[in-house]
């Protein structure tokens, strides 16, 4: 098999890797805080598409058992029923870090990170 | 009857958690969390003594089987951590009663009890679970919880420690997810027993599979148990929680990822594969650069609560020492490890708590002459200061000893070497606060016992007299430490 033939094979779970990075990338390079909520939730996104694409087979049916196909006509549907709870997470952390960077706005008048660190280091009181 | 009674302990500690929406009130749940914990710890005796006699029980949830549903696993290993976690809880619950009420509002202390107890809650799951997506729910239950109750005290420094320890923390569960996505993808199963038996066969056809997964699982909880490269987010977040919760979560939660580095290890992929991979060697090389750089860090500090969470950058990296020879006898030494750190970082950071609280300073220059206006709390720093650097008769001493010879036992002295290296460094940084403390002239000081509220020295004593226990009779909880390794690792 060419290099190729395993490129197209794996399609899905290159691809969820190459998104993987690219939120990686977003979460350590950028200093705006919002951003870097953004890219948690890309690399989730990616890290969802890649347990879906497990289950998934081609021409897959809904795996609702009418006694007519064989088990291997249907997808895989319990990698998708663990990413239901997957994607809870994902919204619970999201809500939980924008209340966060809400609070972090108040108390700094802005989101980027250089800026905060700039401040919290000026004032070095301890409490 | 006696099975079910883990799920009587989580349900437990879970509807204590919902109750905190509904009361504002901080006595109710103060009241409820305390008689939670003390359950617990009854629960956790009566599953423990069980366990030893009878043999490990296995229960799938639900009444599925295996392949569909979720198991926990209550077995030596998983029954004395769980009782060890609502020991400390219960003794760190007793400082908050004297503690707290200075620290935080009315309706802040109620909703930090309430996430506390989603806390234990999780610690709970994460121990008993034998399932991979099961152990990532908790992982996040946990983060989520943890961070919350960085952030309860409403401050500017706390906000951004929180949001720093968020990301972080986010980061790890996701690279732990994809890990346990590729291991799904080889051997269709999450149930960990499972797995194992299906990866001895499906390592030779897919070994990319293999190393990857084990590769993303180690830097995911790696991230979350603050391993050297991966702690920048530590000293932050440990410094600026409330006083009884930093010595939560350096005590108990940080051990917590490890156990959970554990259980990978042993229970998923299996001691061949992990040597096989060279995982001992990595975590060798990552516990000997955290316990030297770790030290180093500390010694660098100006924030007493800074020091000290730097300090567990470096007890991290013993621990992650011992658990590098992936054996029983390494086990039973970070077993043994962990129980003595919690008890002596706990006591070093309830300390601090009360000289904060009492003193209203937390920079080092602050100490010189503490000894003589707090000599009780002050007496239990030095003590446990003592037991970190590994004075003998204390635990510290004791672990410390056994991470040596254990390595002495596979001829590697070098590690030695490097032990004895931290623990100067260790005495470098704890010495100097306790001489500055005690002996100073005290011209000038007004010489008289603290005013710090009983419940909070009493707890003091009981963890300095575990240190001394511990050091002096470690024979006390070495056969349960011997069992829960045993079943870990297999017998020696």
């Amino acid at each position: 098999m060419s290099i190729l033939d395993i490129f197209v094979a794996n399609i899905h779970f290159i691809g969820a890797m190459i998104i993987f990075v690219i939120g990686l990338y977003m979460v350590i390079a950028h200093p705006n805080l919002f951003k870097r909520i953004i890219g948690i939730n890309v690399m989730s996104s990616a890290v969802f598409y890649f347990f879906v694409a497990i289950g998934a087979i081609a021409d897959g049916r809904v795996p609702i058992v009418d006694g007519t196909l064989t088990p291997a006509d249907y997808i895989n549907p319990v990698p998708s029923a663990l990413i239901l709870t997957g994607i809870v997470i994902s919204v619970s952390f999201t809500v939980y870090a924008l209340s966060l960077a809400i609070k972090i706005h108040q108390s700094y008048g802005t989101l980027d990170q250089e800026k905060i660190v700039e401040m919290s280091t000026r004032d070095d009181s301890y409490d | 009857m006696i099975s079910w009674l883990p799920i009587v302990q989580m349900m437990l500690i879970l509807t204590i958690a919902l109750m905190s929406p509904l009361s504002k009130k901080a006595r109710l749940m103060t009241h409820l969390l305390a008689y939670g914990l003390i359950a617990n710890t009854i629960i956790g005796v009566v599953l423990l003594t069980h366990v030893h006699a009878v043999g490990p029980i296995v229960l799938s949830l639900g009444g599925h089987a295996s392949f569909l549903g979720i198991e926990f696993i209550i077995d030596s290993f998983s029954a004395l951590f769980t009782l060890f976690v609502s020991g400390i809880g219960l003794l760190i619950h007793m400082y908050s009663l004297g503690y707290l009420p200075h620290a935080l509002k009315e309706s802040q202390i109620a909703s930090y009890y309430g996430l506390l107890a989603l806390l234990y809650f999780a610690v709970f799951g994460l121990l008993y679970t034998n399932d991979l997506f099961n152990t990532y729910v908790f992982i996040e239950i946990l983060s989520i919880t943890t961070c919350a109750i960085i952030s309860i005290a409403r401050k500017k420094r706390n906000y951004m420690a929180a949001f720093r320890y968020l990301m972080l923390n986010e980061l790890g569960s996701l690279s732990f997810l994809m890990g346990v996505a590729l291991l799904y993808m080889i051997t269709g199963s999450l149930n960990m027993t499972m797995i194992m038996n299906q990866l001895s066969t499906q390592f030779a056809a897919y070994p990319i599979n293999v190393t990857l997964a084990l590769g993303f699982i180690g830097v995911g909880l790696a991230m979350k148990s603050a391993i050297f490269p991966f702690h920048e987010w530590l000293p932050d977040a440990h410094s600026s929680a409330p006083a009884p919760s930093s010595a939560l979560l350096s005590g108990v939660v940080v051990k917590l990822y490890l156990l959970v580095i554990v259980k990978i290890l042993f229970r998923v992929f299996g001691t061949g594969i992990a040597e096989t991979l060279n995982a001992p060697l990595v975590m060798m090389i990552f516990a000997v650069v955290a316990m030297v750089f770790g030290s180093l860090f500390a010694l660098g500090q100006k924030d007493i609560k800074r020091m000290l969470a730097y300090s567990t950058v470096s007890q991290v990296g013993y621990i992650l020492l011992a658990l590098s020879l992936l054996s029983t006898a390494g086990l039973e030494v970070m077993f043994f490890y962990i129980f003595s750190h919690a008890l002596i970082k706990g006591t070093l950071f309830l300390v601090t708590g009360a000289t904060i609280s009492h003193q209203k300073k937390r920079s080092l220059e602050s100490y010189k002459g503490l000894g003589y206006l707090m000599p009780l709390s002050m007496t239990a720093f030095a003590l446990a200061g003592f037991g970190m650097v590994g004075i003998p008769g204390t635990s510290g001493f004791v672990a410390k000893f056994q991470i040596a010879t254990a390595f002495l036992d596979v001829d590697q002295a070098l590690f030695v070497w490097v032990l004895i290296v931290s623990s100067i460094l260790n005495a470098l940084y704890y010495f100097p606060i306790i001489i500055n403390g005690f002996v100073t002239d005290n011209e000038g000081i007004d010489v008289h016992l603290e005013k710090v509220p009983w419940p909070m020295l009493v707890t003091l004593s009981v963890f300095v007299l575990g240190i001394f226990l511990l050091g002096v009779m470690p024979g006390v909880i070495m056969p349960y430490i011997q069992a829960a390794a045993e079943v870990m690792g297999g017998v020696s």
